[in-house]
């Protein structure tokens, strides 16, 4: 028994020994992106080889001059997390830094902040798209070739991600204003600056207290130096952190020195660009004065005068004292665009050197003082009918504005203008004297118009709907998801016998905006006519904006000469892919 | 003295042909299951000569003194009996000896045997789970009798081992099926206590008389007509688990004087509502035995046997439902039809087979040769919808969680989960009302654009057919060695398709694949299952979804030689294996339209396999022993199809596994303490597994294969048993073992929908623990037979350590998880978290027992049993549990797609009641 107890205990040893163990479990490995490609060229080498002073070209990256494919790399020194910085990535190897424009959202994922990219960078393009030197995808802008967004899978098939995102790495160039604008003279200068991650010390903002970004779109604050040198901070209204207020006193802002035409605009890659600033909560706000009771409410039928509007003392060039107002005054002058600064107090009375951009209105026709008028923002969409450049018979003329009222130009303004009364002409009242057929859709409906859906995203009861203000609007990208959606859909109009006009024509005004780009969206928003259960031909010579944006712009006159005596039927004819889904809107639509 | 004693064996072993001499021979059975016994000792009282009975309970002594003996026939649990005899020079016949079995603790239990076959019965397409391994029987070794029988709340697997692993033979054909590998157990309708009562099982490693058996042991169901013990017996039972009462009798007539004999059995089973709500069992089955004896050498005997089944049952589902729900029992797969229960997933079984045996006997030969067919028809339904709201009431935008964000809308679905039964059930009423509407929108379409149902109920069918022979052989060369072999073929014809069950009112159903319908545009083939009939519109009994056959075809040889000596026995075999099968589509699939129909590769496979043990009688108590097993298997067709139901594409380079098994054992008895130790070690390398799942991500289903897995089980299993008197057992028995993966193999991943082409990849699991199967196993239980055949048991088991069915996904290396998790330190945590395998909570029951064996005459007896398991009504016993197959790629939330649980019932009582005559 006792043996048997011994044979008991070695036979339990014997069998832990074969259950011993102490073993982990094997974790999936990190994976790590590692770059097999090496960079055989700087950024600086590789913008100063394909710079062109144009604006606007497109050219394709060869082989080095050793023959072999051109690599690059970077690292990234942008975010676009928080939306203001949009569809870019921005990398910066030392020598100078590189726009890459990806058409793809959620880009910080993929390329993070602080981590080192790699990119064969031979047959893609590169060129400039306003002035600002980019990476990008060939598109055509004005039936020019032009820089546009890169295809994102197509980018990824030459770009490697390397190592994991290090922002300790990120370099952050201290800049003064001064030297920045200076650099914008020279070529050397643009390479070497466009795109860097900046940052500017002692600065103020223009607007403290005021949020990034006010509305819809974009808005443009300003950076201030001691010294009084102000630069261009454009923020978005897709930025997470829009609401957000502008902080007072000095600090330091840090972004991107993106370009624009002429001008560098900084791109914050978040808030946190802003360092060192007083607490930003809201300076006093002086009262508003009270409104003078006895000459306008701002309505059509009551309008504002200009002193009431000079009495309201606008502090801010973006937030409105007044929103939405109809104002009433005689067009005096405007402020000249040409020289070092365009103020009020600068005001030329008169038709000499004559803006497009503006005019300023006063009490009296006879008014010389510029401390009586107002400023007023034109928009693209006004400027044929109102600015004195292009109509010098305005002048003197009892006008109605209607806009909001801010600060423009260091003084009393309006902005915004979204209507007008001028000869007993409007924007929203076309002249449809003598008309055989017009719509402005104002009704909030679609009129007589109907829709015919070629293709209609899951979800959609239509592309097209009526709205007051914008006339029949064309979407089918859907805020609730942020979704792009393809979509074909004709906005198309009732018969319309064109009976005895000799050259009937159409015209109209549209705005367009979020296309891809605006060379897309001539393709993507395009004028059909029919005669009478026929096929749909596209009318030629439609008069597009030249930017995309919400300012409506007229179509011209587009000639239906070759339908005289017929029935037809126009259509307003919308795509949109998955990729981008863009915005159409068209009002005033009117055949005479 | 005992190696003299050897010698003079030897000596008169050799000299046993001699003709002055006498030889006597017989075979050892247990007087009530008819199953040999092993090891029994037959002693010549006057000649000091003995011999103990082999695998088949077969012995031969040689050598012998003619003239009057006293022959004794001793063995551990069994009545000794003894025979005067009067022996004549050259061959004498004992015939059959029958013990009666002492232990009536292990005969009660075999009672119970259907108890654990009905938990077995298990399957979930989604999850590895599969049957428990039922090695349980009549069998000496305490380890194995106690854990068959308390080890199975929590899904129990022999040495971790799948069924698979485990050779079921009936009358020494091996009952396998060649596809996935199993022997499933249901297809014995639940007669293993009667019918399916004698068999001889073989633990681990050891050599059995009948096959060459496997790395998890075997059993071999003998239905050999003589060995049923004649006369009549009859049982009602009544339970709480799937099935409510049970009814059996069965008659053996024994053997007349022309030499017939026959046995009949049949059994009932049946539950308006089983235990979990919505579900409900009806079973038939029959069985017939009937044996022609030829002549003192040759026997025919047939069996048949079948039953249809058809049963509703529940399944693994989300913990959330369960809570939601109130009970760990929740059914999803039921709800009301016109105020009544029904259910969605109905599993109808039915597996008639026939067997013919002729048995050769003479001398030292016995011969057993086999001819055999099965027919195995097996349907499960469940729903089917098209552009329509998912019917299962667990879909997660259905449940709360999905509306963590906002709590009205959370409040609400708690509020209708608690208090709405059709939104905690599948509202039929409503799938009929939509079915309805198309109908009534019908009426003004035209033909072309009419709409077929937008749910249904389908049925997934697994049909085989087996053809089988078979022949093995047991050859006593003398006393100490015996020769045993056998060939064997197995042809098997696997059908696998869908059907319409029923179209829930609507007009028919479109038979395209629902969930590749965002492909319209692009590849509009791709909605096709069958691209030679598209768009085809299918009705009640039609085929559609998938169509594929299996041809796989086994031949087998093997061959074994035992040497049994006064302190040592050896034993050694080999097997060499042919195996081919092939894939058949029927359909031509628009998801792989160039290699879905018609035949696939013929695969290959020739395998071998060696088995070596050996044990030394150390004196008459104590006994050590080691076995040894070493061979290679062909990959299971189940598992070689990357995406069966679509394509004849299998996994690069199928080949064969190699499995290592060894274990050491040390076994004791003395008179009132006897016990085993055991440690064993099973390497299975280069195996194939796959799983499938559904991927709400994808609207697919995906197919998960793992090639060139390697698992390592090892562990050690104690079993003790105490006579504290004669009538008062103490048993203890422990399993204590670590089932693991030991590399990390490659996944291949298909999706069905054709979505996205197959990827293949590393996939990290070395170290990580095989699911379901509890490592840590104990029991202890005190049983006392009790004067006037009064039986009391009582035994607590607690089980721990199991883990969860993990899910290859969690385990790839995720080559963009980076961009979220941006930092060394961040990414190591959430690959720690999301690779972290989930362990199940461990699990104590506590199962009491009582009987009474009434005897109303010599003839008749009475016998009642009362089991009443898990007595303190543990109601959070998880049986098993799996991680979900997908993960989610955009948040990489772990708890996205919680595991799914199946528990246990609470107390769970079992009378029945038994007449015996």
């Amino acid at each position: 028994m006792k043996k048997s107890l011994l044979y008991i205990a070695s036979a339990m040893l014997g069998a832990a020994a074969l259950t011993a163990c102490g073993d982990d479990f094997v974790r999936p490995p990190m994976v790590f992106p590692t770059a097999t490609i090496e960079a055989n060229t700087s950024i600086l080498d590789l913008k100063t080889d394909y710079w062109a002073t144009d604006r606007n070209y497109v050219k394709t990256i060869g082989l080095t001059k050793a023959g072999e494919h051109t690599i690059i790399k970077g690292r990234v020194v942008s975010s676009d997390a928080t939306g203001n910085i949009y569809k870019s990535v921005i990398i910066y190897d030392g020598s100078a830094a590189l726009n890459l424009a990806i058409n793809a959202y959620d880009l910080y994922q993929t390329y993070q902040f602080g981590q080192e990219v790699v990119i064969d960078v031979t047959d893609l393009k590169i060129g400039g798209y306003n002035g600002l030197m980019q990476l990008g995808g060939e598109g055509t802008y004005n039936n020019a070739p032009s820089m546009t967004f890169i295809d994102s899978d197509l980018f990824a098939e030459h770009a490697q991600v390397n190592g994991l995102a290090n922002p300790q790495l990120v370099d952050t160039i201290p800049a003064d204003i001064p030297e920045v604008l200076a650099a914008k003279n020279s070529t050397e200068g643009l390479i070497l600056w466009q795109s860097r991650l900046v940052r500017f010390d002692n600065v103020r903002w223009d607007a403290p207290g005021q949020p990034y970004c006010e509305g819809t779109s974009s808005t443009n604050r300003y950076i201030i130096d001691q010294t009084g040198s102000q630069l261009l901070v454009r923020n978005s209204s897709y930025a997470s952190f829009k609401n957000e207020l502008l902080p007072a006193g000095y600090g330091s802002v840090t972004g991107i020195l993106s370009y624009y035409g002429t001008d560098w605009q900084l791109m914050l890659i978040d808030s946190e660009g802003c360092q060192g600033f007083e607490d930003s909560s809201d300076p006093d706000q002086p009262g508003q004065p009270d409104t003078p009771g006895e000459e306008g409410d701002g309505t059509e039928q009551s309008p504002l005068s200009v002193s009431q509007v000079i009495a309201l003392n606008p502090s801010s060039t973006t937030a409105a004292v007044a929103s939405e107002v109809w104002v009433k005054g005689y067009i005096v002058g405007s402020m000249p665009t040409g020289g070092a600064s365009t103020t009020l107090s600068g005001t030329t009375f008169g038709t000499d050197d004559a803006a497009t951009t503006n005019m300023v209105i006063a009490a009296a026709p006879d008014v010389t003082d510029a401390s009586q008028c107002i400023g007023i923002q034109l928009p693209a969409s006004m400027r044929d009918a109102l600015s004195l450049a292009n109509q010098p018979g305005n002048l003197g003329k009892e006008v109605m504005l209607k806009g909001d009222v801010m600060k423009y130009c260091g003084g009393p303004g309006l902005k915004n203008l979204t209507d007008y009364r001028l000869d007993g002409k409007g924007f929203d009242k076309p002249d449809t004297s003598d008309a055989i057929f017009s719509e402005t859709f104002a009704a909030s409906s679609l009129g007589g118009f109907t829709i015919d859906n070629i293709e209609l995203p899951a979800g959609f009861e239509a592309v097209w709907k009526g709205s007051a203000n914008y006339g029949a609007v064309a979407t089918a990208y859907d805020s609730g998801s942020k979704t792009d959606y393809a979509a074909d859909s004709r906005l198309v109009s009732p018969l319309i016998d064109l009976g005895t006009a000799a050259s009937p024509a159409l015209s109209f005004e549209h705005a367009l905006n979020f296309f891809a780009d605006i060379a897309t969206a001539r393709q993507q928003a395009t004028v059909e006519v029919r005669v009478e259960g026929g096929e749909w031909t596209t009318l030629e010579g439609v008069t597009y904006p030249t930017e995309m944006g919400w300012s409506f712009v007229p179509s011209g006159s587009i000639s239906l000469a070759d339908f005289a005596g017929k029935k037809i039927q126009i259509a307003f004819h919308y795509t949109s892919t998955a990729a981008k889904a863009g915005t159409w809107e068209v009002k005033n639509v009117i055949i005479k | 003295m005992r190696l003299k004693l050897f010698l003079l064996l030897l000596l008169s072993a050799a000299m046993s042909m001699t003709a002055q001499t006498a030889t006597l021979t017989g075979m050892v059975v247990n007087s009530n299951t008819g199953s040999p016994v092993n090891g029994a000792t037959v002693q010549l009282r006057n000649q000091s000569k003995t011999a103990d009975s082999g695998l088949g309970g077969d012995f031969r002594i040689g050598g012998i003194l003619p003239g009057t003996e006293y022959v004794t026939v001793t063995c551990e649990g069994y009545a000794a009996a003894g025979f005067e005899v009067n022996l004549l020079p050259g061959d004498n016949s004992l015939g059959t000896v029958r013990l009666e079995p002492q232990d009536f603790t292990s005969d009660f239990y075999s009672d119970q045997d259907d108890l654990v076959f009905d938990d077995a019965v298990f399957d979930d397409e989604e999850s590895m789970a599969q049957s428990v391994s039922a090695l349980n029987g009549a069998n000496d070794d305490v380890f194995y009798n106690n854990a068959s029988y308390n080890f199975s709340p929590m899904y129990y697997r022999f040495r971790g081992l799948d069924n698979a692993y485990q050779t079921v033979y009936i009358n020494g054909v091996a009952m396998n099926d060649l596809v996935r590998g199993r022997f499933n157990f249901s297809s014995l309708m639940g007669m293993t206590s009667r019918a399916f009562r004698n068999k001889t099982t073989s633990v681990g490693l050891d050599a059995a008389a009948y096959g060459f058996g496997d790395i998890g042991g075997s059993v071999n169901y003998n239905t050999i007509t003589d060995t049923y013990a004649p006369g009549f017996n009859g049982s009602v039972a009544y339970t709480n688990s799937n099935y409510m009462l049970r009814a059996m009798v069965q008659y053996a007539s024994g053997m007349n004087k022309h030499g017939w004999a026959f046995t009949l059995s049949a059994i009932g089973r049946y539950a308006k509502e089983g235990i979990v709500e919505g579900t409900f069992y009806n079973s038939g089955g029959l069985f017939l035995s009937l044996e022609k004896l030829l002549n003192e050498n040759n026997s025919l005997t047939l069996t048949a046997f079948g039953g249809p089944t058809q049963r509703a049952t529940g399944g693994a589902t989300l913990q959330e439902a369960y809570d939601l729900a109130g009970s760990n029992l929740y059914n999803p797969f039921w709800g009301y039809q016109d105020g009544k229960k029904r259910s969605s997933r109905i599993t109808e079984t039915y597996d008639p087979t026939v067997m013919l045996n002729w048995l050769f006997k003479k001398d030292r030969v016995q011969v057993n040769t086999a001819v055999s067919a099965r027919w195995v028809h097996y349907n499960r339904s469940a729903l089917q919808y098209y552009k329509a709201n998912d019917p299962n009431p667990t879909y997660y935008r259905y449940l709360p969680s999905y509306y963590e964000d906002d709590q009205e809308l959370f409040d609400l679905y708690s509020y209708l989960w608690r208090n709405d039964v059709n939104t905690r059930q599948i509202d039929w009423d409503e799938l009929y009302r939509i079915n309805e509407l198309n109908n009534v929108q019908n009426e003004t379409l035209a033909n072309a654009d009419k709409k077929g149902s937008s749910y249904i109920l389908e049925n997934r069918t697994n049909n085989q057919f087996n053809f089988m022979l078979n022949s093995y052989l047991n050859y006593n060369i003398n006393s100490v060695m015996s020769l045993q072999g056998g060939v064997s073929l197995n042809y098997t014809k696997s059908m696998n398709y869908k059907t319409v069950r029923d179209l829930l009112g609507g007009e028919f159903w479109l038979d395209i694949d629902p969930f590749s319908d965002r492909d319209i545009t692009i590849a509009p083939d791709n909605l096709q299952n069958d691209l030679d009939n598209p768009n085809r519109r299918v009705v009640k009994g039609d085929k559609f979804g998938y169509n594929y056959n299996i041809y796989a075809l086994r031949a087998e040889a093997w061959l074994q030689n035992l040497i049994v000596l006064p302190h040592w026995n050896f034993n050694y075999g080999v097997k060499v294996s042919y195996t081919q099968f092939q894939r058949e589509g029927r359909m031509r699939n628009g998801r792989a339209p160039e290699n879905s129909l018609g035949y696939g590769d013929m695969l290959t496979f020739d395998n071998a396999g060696l088995k070596l043990g050996a044990t030394w009688k150390v004196n008459g108590r104590n006994y050590l022993s080691a076995h040894a097993e070493y061979g290679t298997r062909a990959p299971l067709p189940d598992y070689v199809y990357i995406s069966p139901r679509v394509k004849n594409t299998t996994i690069a380079n199928p080949e064969s596994e190699r499995d290592l098994a060894l274990d050491l054992g040390y076994a004791w008895n003395y008179r009132n303490f006897r016990g085993s130790i055991t440690g064993y070690y099973t390497a299975v390398n280069n195996a194939v597994e796959r799983t499938g799942f559904y991927d709400e991500s994808f609207n697919t289903y995906t197919n998960y294969t793992l090639s060139g897995v390697k698992r390592v089980y090892k562990g050690i299993e104690v079993g003790m048993e105490f006579k504290a008197s004669p009538s008062v057992t103490l048993t203890a028995v422990g399993s204590f073992a670590r089932a693991q993966y030991k590399n990390n193999p490659q996944g291949t991943r298909s999706f069905e929908n054709g979505l996205y082409p197959d990827t293949t990849q590393t996939v990290y699991l070395k170290n990580y623990f095989l699911g379901s199967t509890p490592q840590t196993n104990m029991n202890v239980g005190i049983n006392w037979a009790a004067p006037y055949q009064w039986f009391f048991g009582i035994n607590g088991t607690w089980q721990g350590n199991a883990y969860v069915n993990l899910a290859p996904a969690y385990h790839e290396a995720l080559p963009t998880l980076w961009q979220q998790y941006g930092t060394e330190q961040e990414l190591q945590a959430k690959i720690a978290e999301l690779s972290q395998q989930d362990k199940l909570k461990d699990a104590f029951t506590l199962n009491v027992s009582i009987g009474k064996l009434i005897y109303i005459n010599r003839k008749v007896s009475l016998n009642f049993n009362l089991n009443i398991n898990n007595i303190l009504n543990n109601k959070d016993i998880v049986t098993y549990a799996y991680q979900q197959g997908r993960i989610d790629t955009k948040n990489w939330d772990r708890d996205a797609y919680p595991n799914r649980y199946q528990y246990a019932q609470g107390i769970r009582i079992f009378l029945n009641a038994g007449i015996r005559f």
